[in-house]
């Protein structure tokens, strides 16, 4: 497996974890059962504002992992990471696969609100998505890596 | 993935060139190895620029690296 491809799938770990984790936190310590229209807006809205600037962070922090375990495996020399044609191309496509479910998720999910099915159905398809999005990235940045593009 | 219609002669030009190492020519264009594997096994069309720095490298034209093999003008 070439390091790009290890750094995919260890970047899709760390972000799973870490969404997990948080949601936990978030689900414990704001979590409350009964909680109006209004409350659910509001605490939706604060977990997904929250959830971005996350996200921005454990991607840094993974950044930092791979280039530590990288320093390691290479007797405590970093080299630069080189960015090519192929890895622009491929990051391309890869959000656009991403980009491509997660429409889809977003309007299945407002079909869930026309529907009448709340507010909590369309912000958990929101989540889910985001996090299938997440996956289908890394798993076609391998692939492509494999195949070819 | 459709393997890529253009053909090239790197891995026997790397041979010819004292068995250069894929890290080796990878540096000498400035892309990676993971790019250079994946146009040796023809998963990957390079684009103009990097054809002609790879072919200048060997220290041969354009056509002598890179060929279009078009079944359809067979």
């Amino acid at each position: 497996m070439s390091y790009q491809e290890k750094k995919a799938l260890l970047n899709l770990g760390v972000y799973v974890i870490a969404l997990l984790l948080y949601a936990d936190y978030v689900h414990t310590h704001y979590w409350e059962e009964g909680m109006t229209t209004d409350e659910l807006l509001v605490f939706w809205s604060k977990f997904l504002l929250i959830t971005i600037p996350f996200q921005i962070v454990i991607h840094i922090i993974s950044h930092i992992i791979i280039n530590i375990m990288r320093g390691m495996a290479n007797g405590g020399k970093i080299k630069d990471e080189v960015e090519d044609e192929f890895d622009k191309i491929i990051e391309l496509k890869s959000t656009r696969n991403s980009m491509v479910f997660f429409a889809i998720c977003f309007m299945g999910a407002l079909g869930y609100l026309a529907w009448g099915k709340g507010v909590n159905h369309f912000f958990i398809a929101i989540v889910i998505g985001g996090v299938v999005s997440e996956v289908i990235d890394a798993l076609s940045r391998v692939y492509y890596y494999r195949r070819g593009v | 993935m459709a393997k890529s219609k253009v053909k090239n002669e790197i891995r026997m030009l790397r041979f010819m060139n004292d068995e250069m190492t894929q890290q080796a020519l990878a540096e000498a264009v400035g892309v990676s190895r993971q790019t250079i594997v994946a146009i040796e096994k023809g998963n990957y069309s390079p684009s103009l620029e990097l054809a002609f720095k790879l072919a200048r490298v060997f220290g041969k034209q354009l056509d002598e690296v890179f060929s279009y093999d078009d079944d359809s003008k067979k």
